[in-house]
């Protein structure tokens, strides 16, 4: 077993009478990946900022590399060489590579930067890393797993041997993860410990030599990454219970075509795009970040204007031209990426939740404060949200609860078709499992759901149709019957319907 | 499902029963009002005519100009925007209420109720106007409204001196005093009860309007939606545009209606008139809890903001101190509030 780098015994910490962490341990090996995994609100974030001198803790005690250690603050952790690379990415984009790197700690000759040299070391980190990038690029040019590149870098500047990773993969691609992922490995193998924190199971079996699961504020388990461990054994330590999708889908009647688009387009977003869905169905759109489909029913919504081609609803056509037109034909919305596009995070819990309905509400053009209220009580209730008051504000509210929220918002106006793009983004699996169960059960109650997703397994399990896209354009129709993850993958890359049916 | 744990579910939530973002925004309301009456009893034990309805009612008339102003930045502020044209506004508003009524008494002839009716009528539209152009600009070419309101600052400063030629304009019947200087159910001389300025009534009549728009319907609910998460608004179906042109043409007929107020104090048509007092208003509207970033404010703030600053102006005043401090004064206290507002957010 290799050696210990840093080890936290009897961690607590509570926020005024509120008790987060009972006594957590974590030991983190020299050159290893630690995956840290838990519900959102289990600990995890907490404990890494205990370690990396954000918080201070109220009872435990820290080891690094033997010795107990106090960090007070983040220089302290720095000092230690500890590294946190946080979720929300911290570069300057109108900055390059190299003064990204050396914000507060720029080099000077005499009272002016040298650049030469500032220069030359971002190279040879970047070189170290084995990346090929040049640090007088913009940071604003970069996509996002190089930002995420470029934040890795940074903690080594600072000679981090630990570095603390917050979802680093949450918001890239495939192929953007592999990039992170190998620059990892690289690191581990240069003896640096890497923390990730996770919320893709696959991710952490694919990456992870060893594991902790926090449960609440206590340490559940904790051990090595071998042929015992499974992400069904992980994500039962998670929940506390197994969390089983077996017995979620189940067959419904579809009725009538409802929603139609006709060889709709939009410039450098999609084209030709033709589609049905049936009343009570869930169709599912998948394919590669980039594909279309969140453009081409933002455009179905009426908030992606204007396009070509014909939008039919109920086998008439409709101008979708802005977002409460297409409301007022019964289509709701969930949109992706909750933080910027789902919530509005100055209102209230109520007031997120009733946003789209307030006409509903209204009695004479003034707002009635009691209808609010029970509408609001009855989607708590339906979508077993777990709010306090809902007075609060939306952001008191852990991320699946947030994306309920979301969800309250869309089907408060009674809708015949919900489309939602990404709906179980950044929700654990508990609320993971409760959002299948919402759609499933709206459909059967003869809701058509369309379902934007890039998660196979989601689109697997909800749907009854599948339509794969690849740059802009619709590659294949699957019926359920005909799924597989294989399949969608290869049409998702490029393939054609054609070559598949031959092999 | 049984009923009962459904509660409690709703009930015990994440923080344990105690509701903190409730309470840290009713003791931020309550302190601003606390230091309010603190200053009152300062001023009080400085002067014995300090705590008198007499005195009351002048600090509340010396407010009620500003004051209408302030309330309608609150909406434009909330929706994350900004109007730095209502100090020029209220100038042109009170020249061309002027003009008009001379053109209407003079050159047609017109009977002085019908003028006077039929200028504030075009003027307060005028006051719209104004507002729906920046929102205008803001809406389809995507105009800052700092730059917008920046240039009609100057330019609608430069038409209120070219309508009146630089001089003021003095046209108006006797009794139009009475909108910026009459009193309801006026008492004797020295009386205790001195009546209400009719200039108060209109700013409490504004404040109302106000409070129930932003707070009880759907547009108001939608400006705080828009100057805090406009995309999220625009995806939930607001419609951004909408809400702009509400709040910048409420803005306008506001600032507009302050020049007519001005107009009647003085019985003039002035165009020097209001410089500044777009910063006066924001001033108030910052002091009152609203932040410049959009989606946070409060028309009650607002409106203690105003008296805040009445009351501090109006007791300096009796203090005898000179007015260059109090200016200093002022100032200070509006960077202090921001900060005392801060300092209670990050304890929330």
């Amino acid at each position: 077993m290799s050696e210990i780098v840093v080890s936290m015994k009897g961690m607590e910490k509570s926020f005024s009478s509120n008790k987060v962490l009972f006594g957590v341990d974590l030991t983190l090996h020299k050159a290893s990946i630690h995956a840290l995994l838990g519900e959102n609100g289990a600990g995890k974030s907490t404990l890494m900022n205990i370690l990396g001198g954000v918080l201070p803790s109220d009872a435990g005690q820290i080891e690094i590399d033997g010795k107990p250690t106090e960090i007070s603050d983040t220089f302290a952790a720095k000092a230690q060489g500890i590294g946190f690379i946080h979720q929300e990415l911290t570069l300057v984009n109108d900055l390059s590579i190299f003064e990204n790197l050396f914000i507060g700690v720029e080099e000077k000759r005499g009272p002016f930067l040298d650049k030469k040299s500032m220069y030359e070391k971002s190279k040879e980190i970047l070189d170290r890393m084995g990346i090929d990038l040049d640090p007088m690029t913009m940071v604003g040019d970069l996509n996002t797993s190089y930002k995420q590149v470029v934040e890795i870098a940074r903690t080594l500047m600072h000679n981090a041997k630990i570095i603390i990773m917050d979802e680093p993969t949450a918001s890239l691609t495939e192929v953007e993860i592999e990039n992170v992922f190998k620059i990892m490995r690289s690191l581990r193998d240069q003896g640096v410990s890497l923390v990730f924190i996770s919320h893709k199971l696959n991710e952490v079996m694919e990456i992870c030599d060893r594991y902790t699961v926090l449960r609440n504020g206590h340490m559940v388990a904790s051990g090595e990454v071998d042929e015992s461990v499974s992400v069904n054994v992980l994500s039962t330590h998670m929940v506390g219970r197994e969390i089983s999708y077996d017995g979620l889908y189940h067959k419904r009647e579809v009725g009538e075509v409802i929603l139609e688009g006709k060889q709709l387009e939009r410039e450098k977003e999609y084209r030709g795009a033709s589609f049905h869905v049936k009343k009570g169905e869930i169709v599912g759109f998948t394919g590669l970040l980039g594909d279309g489909r969140s453009e081409l029913f933002e455009s179905v919504v009426g908030v992606n204007y204007p396009y070509q081609g014909e939008v039919f609803v109920r086998g008439k056509a409709v101008k979708m031209s802005s977002r409460s037109k297409a409301q007022n034909m019964g289509i709701s919305y969930v949109p992706r990426n909750r933080k910027e596009n789902g919530i509005v995070k100055d209102l209230s819990i109520s007031n997120n939740m009733s946003l789209s309905v307030i006409n509903t509400l209204c009695k004479w053009g003034i707002l009635r404060k009691e209808k609010e209220t029970a509408y609001t009580d009855k989607y708590i209730r339906e979508l077993k949200m777990r709010v306090h008051n809902v007075r609060n504000l939306i952001t008191s509210l852990s991320g699946g609860n947030q994306q309920k929220a979301v969800l309250a918002k869309a089907l408060g106006s009674n809708p015949d078709i919900v489309v939602m793009d990404n709906p179980t983004q950044g929700v654990d699996v508990g609320a993971k499992l409760e959002i299948y169960n919402l759609v499933m059960q709206l459909a059967s109650t003869g809701v058509s759901v369309v379902v934007l997703s890039s998660e196979a397994p989601e689109i697997l399990m909800l749907c009854d149709r599948v339509y794969v896209m690849f740059e802009g354009g619709i590659r294949a129709e699957l019926e359920r019957s005909e799924l597989s993850e294989q399949k969608i993958m290869f049409l998702a890359t490029g393939g054609t319907q054609e070559q598949l049916n031959k092999t | 499902m049984n009923n009962s744990t459904e509660k409690s579910a709703v009930k015990q939530g994440i923080f344990g029963g105690r509701d903190f973002t409730k309470t840290m925004d009713i003791i931020r309301r309550l302190a601003l009002l606390l230091v309010l009456f603190a200053l009152m009893i300062f001023f009080s034990t400085q002067n014995e005519n300090f705590l008198t309805l007499r005195n009351a009612m002048t600090v509340l008339r010396s407010v009620s100009i500003t004051g209408v102003i302030a309330l309608g930045m609150t909406l434009v502020i909330i929706a994350g925007e900004i109007d730095l044209s209502v100090g020029s506004m209220v100038a042109l508003s009170g020249v061309l209420t002027a003009w008009l009524v001379r053109h209407f008494m003079q050159a047609i002839g017109m009977g002085d109720a019908i003028s006077v009716i039929l200028a504030i009528t075009i003027t307060l539209g005028v006051g719209i106007l104004v507002g729906l152009f920046t929102a205008t600009l803001r809406n389809y070419l995507r105009i800052p409204s700092f730059i917008t309101t920046l240039g009609l600052l100057t330019a609608l400063s430069g038409v209120a001196y070219l309508i009146s030629g630089g001089f003021p304009i003095i046209t108006f019947p006797s009794w139009y005093r009475y909108i910026g200087a009459g009193w309801l159910f006026e008492g004797e001389r020295g009386a205790t009860f001195p009546g209400i300025p009719f200039q108060v009534i209109i700013l409490f009549v504004v404040f109302i309007l106000l409070f129930i728009l932003l707070h009880y319907t759907r547009i108001g609910r939608s400006i705080y939606a828009v100057g805090a998460n406009e995309e999220s608004a625009r995806l939930s179906g607001v419609s951004v545009k909408l809400v702009r042109c509400v709040a910048f043409g409420i803005t306008g007929f506001l600032a507009a209606l302050s020049g007519i107020m001005v107009s009647s104090q003085i019985m003039t048509g002035a165009p020097a008139v209001g410089a500044g007092g777009e910063m006066n208003a924001i001033s108030a509207v910052i002091i009152g809890g609203a932040s410049l970033s959009g989606g946070v404010g409060k028309i009650t703030g607002t409106l203690i903001g105003i008296l805040f600053l009445g009351v501090l102006g109006n007791g300096m005043t009796m203090m005898g101190m000179d007015t260059h401090w109090q200016a200093v004064i002022r100032g200070a206290l509006v960077i202090a509030a921001v900060l005392f507002n801060m300092l209670i957010q990050k304890r929330s």
